[in-house]
């Protein structure tokens, strides 16, 4: 009863297109209709990112301090560019950065492997899920209060290790131990994403090609190499592109965990974005950022042109 | 009617983004952080300020968390607070870029008005927050850019307790009976013992300071005791300063923490940290940190800063039975001590409709009765910064520690030095070498040393350091 008197979405754009039909043709009142409804997405995209985008560019050729509006800030040319790419610490921080990425093939190993394992319809495997899933939706401090315990000289990682007299280990204050804690928690914070995802494209393959090799006698090994793993090429792409773009913006992490230390060896380009932020160099953390969203675009461009390639192939 | 609905959507938009960005411009805004018991102390204040003033207090009180990057981002607009905090660091880029106010007509007009005198600031303090924006010096100048939140001092304190034990056990006399100390009967004075030379309250040498580490760092009934356990970034400079070093040279052009003075301070420092066996190691540190075993009672000396003594207070006389004393000075020939002075600023917008009201309420925050009662005197989180409070604050008592005179000689007898990162136009060149300090670390205790020596690391950093002062000298003089 109550649908029935309240106009609804179809019948208001239909009465919208009777009234229009007199005076303008039906696609454009249509069309002006469609617009109206992504307005409100189009202005905040147009306000908090294409605006923002082409400001913090502008920034890059001038000395700006973001303490005075952009358009009195010194327009300097490339001096900003050259400030930042001829500071080794720039580049410590983007070596640093891509070494992290390092943790995203070891990551795809253990999570297809979980996948697998999870796909076999072993007993408790929704327990399982549940359990690599939970780093996912924990608190980020949490996760490093907890890591912080556990690498501790006198932590379980350590008392682990005494028993193969090895150690003890200052891993968070050593800066290569410091980066493989880092990559390590990295890849134990983001298995569970990892498997569900891989444990989804196993599930969408189908049997009967595993069956039709079989009668062919294939093995495992060559089943999973044939089959399993080619057919799951979506999901190794999608978890290279997001875990580059996401690694290349790491922040949190390396600096609640390690501040960016020891003798910067966790210092990403993002800390080192933020330490030209704090310092009112506004214009330097912009060129910072644009280096990275450029890098980031080109490594995904190249990515997906080579997946194109082969699937065209 | 749905042509109707239709403009009133188009509207609406609009209304509701200016909706987000529009505020209220009513009174005075103050935006300051805080722990939560100083917000809650801050609030009390400025109700207090209204109910005397009659100005309308718009008060913004976070913690600290995103402050600057706030701070920042709001100082460029019309949303700028009235009143916010700056300190000596940022004074200099926020004067040259006309974000805030010169207050000294305001503080003029207040004192003849017969309001609160500025003139009654404790002496010098006022001149950490001048900057001439001509000749780009900091201290310097008519204008006043900021006045004084608080000043506060970072002397030594030591553990009575475990000092006594030491001596009960015979380990004072056993360590620090040489030297000048040699033919004194129970060795070397007590810290809060008078000079018998001077006859004011001892100041060590840095071998006399490692001596009484030495005396304090023992095990008894279990408990292992620390002769000192002090936070690099915080402590060292004291060493550094009572070598003879500096960060910077005198005109502020160059980085001098390659010269032998700043070496041998800085040497003197990891030494004392890592090489002696007298402090707690890294190692232990990770397990727990030198603030929360000095709090448990096992360490004899420890940094003390002024916002700490109401925690220090909260814990048993049986456990942390602390006084103050002055940091060590680095032998006979070189007698000054020095700890480094932190102090925060009450600055206001350029852009404030209302600047008197503002500096009223900056005044009021700062050297107001109710400011000392309610910071100082109540309950300790800020010295006073009204030198007619101050004859006030030693003879009262009630208020701790018992020997708070060595705050005040830090702050006012010529014992303390701003913070290096207030010595430059920013503090980017100060942060490089804090950055990598680990590199002399004895970051395991099975290390034989640091992967570097300090002189070594002084070397290594200079160039670095260097490099972000002289970007930093540049943008001073752009004025950017």
């Amino acid at each position: 009863m109550a649908s029935e008197s309240l106009p609804t979405l179809n019948n208001m754009a239909l009465t919208l297109k009777l009234k229009g039909k007199k005076n303008k043709p039906k696609h454009v009142t249509e069309h002006l209709i469609g617009y109206l409804f992504i307005a409100p997405v189009f202005i905040g995209i147009a306000f908090f990112v294409i605006y923002p985008f082409f400001y913090s560019l502008i920034s890059t050729f001038r000395n700006w301090n973001g303490l005075v509006p952009l358009e009195f800030a010194p327009k300097v040319g490339w001096e900003m560019y050259q400030r930042v790419l001829t500071e080794p610490l720039f580049w410590q921080s983007f070596l640093n950065t891509v070494i992290t990425l390092s943790g995203i093939p070891i990551g795809m190993v253990l999570s297809m492997g979980l996948a697998l394992l999870l796909n076999r319809g072993l007993k408790f495997t929704g327990t399982f899920r549940v359990i690599f899933y939970i780093p996912v939706v924990s608190s980020i401090t949490a996760i490093i209060i907890l890591w912080r315990a556990m690498m501790n000289t006198q932590g379980p990682i350590n008392d682990l290790l005494l028993l193969f007299h090895i150690g003890p280990i200052n891993f968070l204050g050593e800066p290569g131990y410091a980066r493989a804690s880092l990559i390590g928690m990295l890849i134990w914070k983001g298995l569970g994403t990892s498997t569900l995802l891989y444990l989804a494209g196993l599930q969408g393959i189908s049997d009967s090609y595993k069956e039709a090799a079989k009668l062919d006698g294939a093995n495992d090994w060559q089943i999973f190499w044939r089959i399993t793993f080619p057919l799951l090429k979506p999901t190794h792409f999608f978890l290279v592109v997001t875990g580059i773009i996401g690694g290349m913006q790491l922040y949190v992490e390396p600096e609640l965990l390690l501040n960016g230390g020891p003798a910067r060896a966790t210092t990403t380009i993002l800390i080192y974005l933020f330490e030209r932020f704090g310092a009112n160099r506004i214009s330097e953390a912009s060129v910072v950022a644009w280096v990275l969203g450029v890098f980031v675009f080109i490594v995904t461009a190249i990515q997906f042109y080579y997946n194109s390639r082969r699937e065209r192939a | 009617m749905k042509k109707n609905k239709l403009i009133g959507l188009l509207i609406a938009v609009p209304m509701l983004i200016a909706g987000c960005t529009s505020q209220a411009s009513d009174g005075v805004k103050i935006f300051i952080y805080g722990q939560a018991h100083e917000r809650s102390i801050y609030s009390r204040i400025i109700e207090k300020f209204t109910e005397e003033t009659g100005i309308n207090v718009n008060a913004e009180l976070v913690n600290t968390d995103g402050y600057a990057e706030t701070l920042t981002a709001s100082l460029g607009t019309k949303n700028a607070p009235d009143v916010f905090y700056s300190n000596p660091a940022s004074i200099g880029r926020y004067a040259m870029n006309q974000v805030i106010l010169d207050l000294k007509p305001y503080l003029e007009a207040e004192a003849d008005e017969g309001g609160i005198d500025y003139n009654d600031f404790l002496d010098g303090v006022i001149d950490y927050y001048r900057y001439d924006t001509v000749n780009k010096q900091r201290g310097e100048g008519d204008a006043i850019w900021a006045i004084p939140k608080d000043v506060s001092s970072y002397p030594l304190g030591y553990n009575r307790v475990i000092i006594n034990l030491s001596v009960e056990l015979g380990h004072w006399e056993t360590y620090t009976k040489t030297g000048a100390w040699a033919t004194r009967e129970g060795g070397m004075p007590l810290p809060w013992e008078n000079d018998p030379r001077t006859d004011k309250q001892i100041v060590y040498t840095f071998e006399e300071f490692t001596n009484a580490c030495r005396a304090t760092k023992f095990t008894h009934e279990s408990t292992e005791y620390f002769g000192t356990a002090l936070i690099d970034t915080w402590a060292m400079h004291s060493w550094i300063w009572a070598a003879g070093g500096n960060w910077l040279s005198e005109d502020g052009q160059d980085v001098t923490v390659n010269t032998p003075q700043f070496i041998a301070g800085f040497t003197e420092f990891i030494d004392l940290m890592d090489n002696r066996g007298v402090s707690q190691t890294r190692e232990q540190m990770g397990i727990k940190p030198h603030y929360d075993r000095w709090m448990e009672g096992q360490v004899a000396f420890f940094n003390v800063g002024v916002w700490d003594v109401a925690a220090f207070e909260s814990v048993s006389k049986d456990i942390l039975d602390y006084g103050l004393m002055p940091t060590p000075r680095a032998n006979d020939a070189s007698p000054d001590w020095y700890t480094y002075i932190g102090t925060l600023g009450y600055a206001v917008s350029s852009r404030s409709q209302a600047p008197s009201d503002a500096v009223k309420l900056a005044l009021y925050m700062s050297m107001s009765m109710e400011s000392y009662n309610r910071m100082t005197r109540y309950q300790t989180i800020q010295l006073p910064n009204n030198k007619t409070m101050v004859d006030d604050y030693l003879e009262d008592e009630t208020i701790k520690p018992e020997n708070k005179g060595v705050f005040l000689d830090v702050v006012q007898n010529g014992h303390g030095k701003l913070h290096p990162t207030a010595m430059a136009y920013n503090s980017l060149w100060y942060d490089t070498f804090i950055a990598e300090l680990s590199r002399v670390w004895k970051v395991t205790d099975a290390d034989v040393s640091g992967e570097m020596t300090p002189a070594e690391y002084a070397a290594y950093i200079q160039p670095k350091m260097q490099q972000q002062l002289d970007i930093a000298l540049a943008d001073e003089q752009a004025g950017v």
